[in-house]
C-alpha cells in the first residue's frame, strides 16, 4: 500500500481539460463513496481516499496498492466519476507517490501551488476536503494524518512567514491603502466619478468593506441613478461634482473622458474648503481622469492604476521571497509525517518486535544463569536453546501472519495494534485539534 | 540601596522590552504583544517600586537630582504610554517609546545614585507637586512627538506605496492625527500647570513669580509651541505634515527645558539638577 496522489491543476492542464473533470460540490459525496468504501472489503478503488476539488484543481489522494495497479485503478476511477474517456485527460495527469505526494499536498495547503501565490482560501478548501472524506468514511488513519500535517503546515506558513501578507490584487491594494489613511470606513463617504463597469466593481468592493455612504456622479444621470440604486447610494448631477468633492473622503474615478476631469486648482480649492481633511483619490481610468499634479497637494493621496499595479507587483515579490521559509516548514512537517508513516510498514515492525523480545530473552537468560550457578556447559546450552526456542515459537505466528497481511488493506491496523500492545517505538506526528477555517 | 537595585533590575526589563519591540517591528509580526508588552509592564512596575522605596529611604520625593530626573522621565513616559496607548491599535508605537525610555534610563544609570540631603530650597511640599506636573507634561509632549514621527513616516510611505515600508504596521493617518491632538492638548494643559506651580513655588521661595532663568524661559517656549500648534490647527488647518513637524519642534523644546537649559546655563535656579 502506498500514498498516491493523482490529478491535474492549472499548471498541468488547460481549462478545457480541467472543466471536463470538474466535480460539482453536490457530487463529491457520491464520488467519495465510489472511491473508498469504509469497510475493508475490497469494494471501491482505494483503501483510503480524499478528494480535493477547487476551481483550479482536481486531486485524488488515495491509499492504493504499490505499483502500476494502484495508479491504474485511480485512472479508471477518474474515468468513471467524470464520464470522460481516459485519453482526453491522461496526458495532463500528474501522479505522485509517498513523500512526493505529501510534499505536494503541503505546498497546495500553503498556497505555493495556487494561481495567486500564498492565497488563503485553499487552506479552508483542504480542511473541507478532509472533513468531507471523514464524514463519508472515505479516509482513514494514514490520509487523515497526512491532511492534518498539511493543514498544520498551512497554518504555520501563514503565521510564521509573510507568504499570505499584503494584498496582491488591485482592489485589495486600494483597500489596504485606505486602511493606512483612515481608521475605518463606516463613517466615510465615497464618491464614484463615472458609472461604468469599473465603477460598479469599485462600489461593490467599498460596500463590502462597510463604507458609510456612496455618491455617484456621471455624465449620464440615468446610469448614475441605476448604480446608486443598486448599492444604496445617492446619484448627483455632473454639475454637483465640485460640491461632492467637499463631502467625499474617498474618490474613485473611472470615466471614459479623453481629458482630465479633476484639475489641480479644483482639488486645491476643495481641500481648502474641506479644512485640509485628507482626500484619498484612486484614478482607474485610462486615459487618466485626474491631473498628476493633484498628487502633490498636501493631504491628497492620489493613485493611478499603475501605482496600484506596482504595489501588487511589490507585494507579490515579497511573497516570493518567503517561499524558501515556507518550504523549510513543509520539509520539517513532512519528515515528521514520514517518520510516523514508515513505522506502519510490516518489515520494520517485525524487526522492532524481534529486537525487543531478544533483549528480554538475553536479560532473563543471564539472570537465570547467575542464580543456577555451577552448571556444566551442556547444561548451559540446554537452558540457552530452551530460551531461544521459546521466543521463536511465540513469535512465529505473529510474524507469519503479519507478513501475510503486508499488502492487505488492513495491515496498518495490525501494525498499529502490535506497536501499541508491545510498546514499540511509535513516532506520532503532532496532531492537535483542527478547526475549520483556522 | 534596595531602590538602586530595583532601578537596575527595571533597567534590564526596559532593555528586554525595547529589544522585543524592535525585533517584532523588524519581524513584521503582530504577535508582538505576547512578549513586548508584559516586559514593559514588568519594567514599569519594578521601576515604580524602586521609586517608592527611594522615597521612603530618602524621606522626601526622589525628584531632586539628575539621576532621579532621568529615572522619573522614563517612568512617566512609559506609564503615560501604557495608559494613553492602552488601545491595541497604538501598540506599534511602542517601538518609538521604548527606546526613548531606555535612553533616559541609560543616562540615569551612569549618574551618581547616592541619596544626598536635600538642599534647603527644595525642602518644600511644592517639590512633588511641581515636578510631578512637569514630568507629566513632558511625557504627553513626548508622546505627541512620537505620534507626529509615526504620522510623518506613514505619510511618506503613502506617497511611495510600492516601496516596502515598516509603516504598514503603524496606525492609520487618521488615528495618528487624533493621537497627536489628544497628547498635545494634555501636554499643553500640564505644561500650563507646571509653569503655574513653578511660579507659585518661586514666589514662596524667592519672593518673585518670574525670573527669566533658562529653564523657566524654555518651559514658556515649549508652552507657546504647543499653543501655536492648536492655533494653527484650528485657524490655518495644519492637520498635515506641518502640524506634525511643529510637534517635533515642541519635543526639541521639551528636551531643552528638561536638560538643555541646565547644561547651557549651569548657574540657573534649577541648577540643583546637575
Amino acid at each position: 500500500m502506498q500514498i498516491t496522489q493523482i490529478g491535474l491543476d492549472h499548471k498541468t492542464a488547460p481549462v478545457q481539460v480541467r472543466e471536463l473533470l470538474a466535480l460539482p460540490a453536490a457530487r463529491i459525496p457520491d464520488a467519495l463513496e465510489t472511491l473508498s468504501a469504509s469497510e475493508c472489503a475490497g469494494s471501491g478503488y482505494a483503501q483510503e481516499g480524499v478528494l480535493l476539488s477547487t476551481c483550479n484543481r482536481l486531486e485524488v489522494y488515495a491509499l492504493v496498492e504499490d505499483g502500476p495497479e494502484g495508479d491504474g485503478a485511480l485512472r479508471e476511477y477518474l474515468e468513471r466519476i467524470s464520464g470522460v474517456s481516459r485519453s482526453q485527460f491522461d496526458p495532463h495527469l500528474q501522479v505522485r507517490h509517498g513523500q512526493a505526494a505529501a510534499v505536494h499536498l503541503c505546498e497546495v495547503a500553503c498556497g505555493l501551488d495556487s494561481m495567486v501565490l500564498g492565497e488563503s482560501q485553499i487552506q479552508g478548501q483542504v480542511i473541507e476536503a478532509h472533513q468531507m472524506a471523514l464524514a463519508h468514511g472515505a479516509t482513514g488513519t494514514v490520509l487523515s494524518a497526512l491532511f492534518r500535517t498539511a493543514i498544520q503546515a498551512g497554518k504555520r506558513a501563514r503565521t510564521e512567514t509573510a507568504i499570505s501578507q499584503h494584498a496582491v490584487s488591485v482592489s485589495h491594494v486600494a483597500v489596504e491603502l485606505a486602511g493606512q489613511i483612515y481608521d475605518n470606513l463606516t463613517d466615510k463617504v465615497a464618491l464614484l466619478i463615472g458609472a461604468g463597469e469599473m465603477a460598479e466593481l469599485a462600489a461593490k468592493n467599498l460596500v463590502d468593506h462597510g463604507i458609510g455612504s456612496l455618491l455617484v456622479v456621471n455624465r449620464s444621470a440615468g446610469r448614475a441613478a441605476g448604480l446608486a440604486r443598486q448599492f444604496g447610494g445617492e446619484a448627483l448631477g455632473w454639475d454637483r461634482l465640485n460640491r461632492a468633492l467637499l463631502q467625499a473622503d474617498i474618490v474613485i474615478s473611472s470615466t471614459a473622458a479623453p481629458h482630465a476631469i479633476l484639475r489641480r486648482d479644483v482639488v486645491e480649492t476643495a481641500i481648502q474648503m474641506r479644512r485640509n481633511r485628507p482626500l484619498f483619490i484612486i484614478d482607474i481610468a485610462v486615459p487618466r481622469d485626474v491631473e498628476p499634479a493633484v498628487g502633490g497637494i498636501s493631504n491628497v493621496f492620489l493613485y493611478d492604476i499603475d501605482d496600484l499595479q506596482q504595489v501588487v507587483d511589490a507585494n507579490l515579490a515579497q511573497r516570493q521571497r518567503e517561499i524558501p521559509r515556507v518550504k523549510a516548514i513543509i520539509k520539517a512537517k513532512v519528515s515528521e509525517f514520514m517518520a510516523w508513516y514508515r513505522t506502519l510498514d510490516v518489515v520494520p515492525t517485525i524487526v522492532d518486535l524481534r529486537r525487543q523480545v531478544e533483549r528480554i530473552r538475553e536479560m532473563e537468560l543471564e539472570r537465570a544463569m547467575r542464580r543456577l550457578g555451577g552448571l556444566s556447559d551442556p547444561e548451559r546450552d540446554v537452558v540457552r536453546i530452551f530460551s531461544q526456542r521459546l521466543v521463536n515459537k511465540i513469535l512465529h505466528q505473529p510474524t507469519v501472519r503479519l507478513k501475510e497481511r503486508a499488502n492487505g488493506c488492513d495491515s496498518y491496523y495490525y501494525v498499529e495494534a502490535l506497536r501499541e500492545l508491545f510498546g514499540l517505538p511509535r513516532p506520532k506526528p503532532e496532531m492537535d485539534q483542527e478547526r475549520p477555517g483556522g | 540601596m534596595a531602590n538602586v537595585v530595583g532601578f537596575f533590575l527595571a533597567a534590564l526589563m526596559y532593555g528586554a522590552s525595547t529589544l522585543a519591540h524592535v525585533a517584532c517591528w523588524i519581524g513584521g509580526s503582530r504577535r508582538c504583544a505576547r512578549l513586548s508588552r508584559p516586559s514593559l509592564l514588568a519594567a514599569v512596575s519594578l521601576h515604580g517600586l524602586a521609586i517608592v522605596l527611594r522615597w521612603v529611604e530618602a524621606g522626601y520625593a526622589p525628584f531632586s537630582n539628575a539621576f532621579e530626573s532621568f529615572s522619573l522621565y522614563a517612568w512617566g513616559l512609559t506609564v503615560v504610554y501604557l495608559l494613553a496607548g492602552s488601545l491595541r491599535r497604538y501598540a506599534a508605537l511602542g517601538v518609538f517609546v521604548t527606546p526613548l525610555a531606555l535612553l533616559s534610563i541609560l543616562v540615569a544609570s551612569v549618574l551618581p545614585t547616592r541619596i544626598e540631603p536635600l538642599v534647603p530650597v527644595l525642602q518644600s511640599h511644592w517639590l512633588p507637586i511641581h515636578v510631578g506636573i512637569s514630568f507629566t507634561a513632558y511625557a504627553f509632549s513626548t508622546l505627541a512627538f512620537v505620534a507626529a514621527v509615526a504620522y510623518l513616516h506613514q505619510e511618506r510611505a503613502l506617497r511611495q506605496p510600492a516601496r516596502r515600508s515598516w509603516a504598514r504596521q503603524l496606525p492609520s493617518l487618521e488615528a495618528l492625527d487624533g493621537l497627536q491632538r489628544r497628547m498635545a492638548v494634555l501636554g499643553l494643559v500640564f505644561m500650563t500647570g507646571a509653569i503655574m506651580s513653578g511660579s507659585m513655588w518661586a514666589e514662596k521661595a524667592w519672593g518673585v513669580v518670574w525670573v527669566w532663568e533658562p529653564q523657566q524661559t524654555a518651559s514658556l517656549v515649549t508652552w507657546f509651541i504647543h499653543a501655536l500648534y492648536f492655533y494653527l490647527r484650528h485657524s490655518a488647518h495644519w492637520r498635515d505634515r506641518r502640524g506634525a513637524w511643529l510637534l517635533v519642534g515642541g519635543f526639541v523644546s521639551v528636551l531643552v527645558t528638561f536638560v538643555g537649559a541646565d547644561l547651557l546655563a549651569p548657574d540657573s535656579h534649577h541648577d540643583f539638577l546637575f
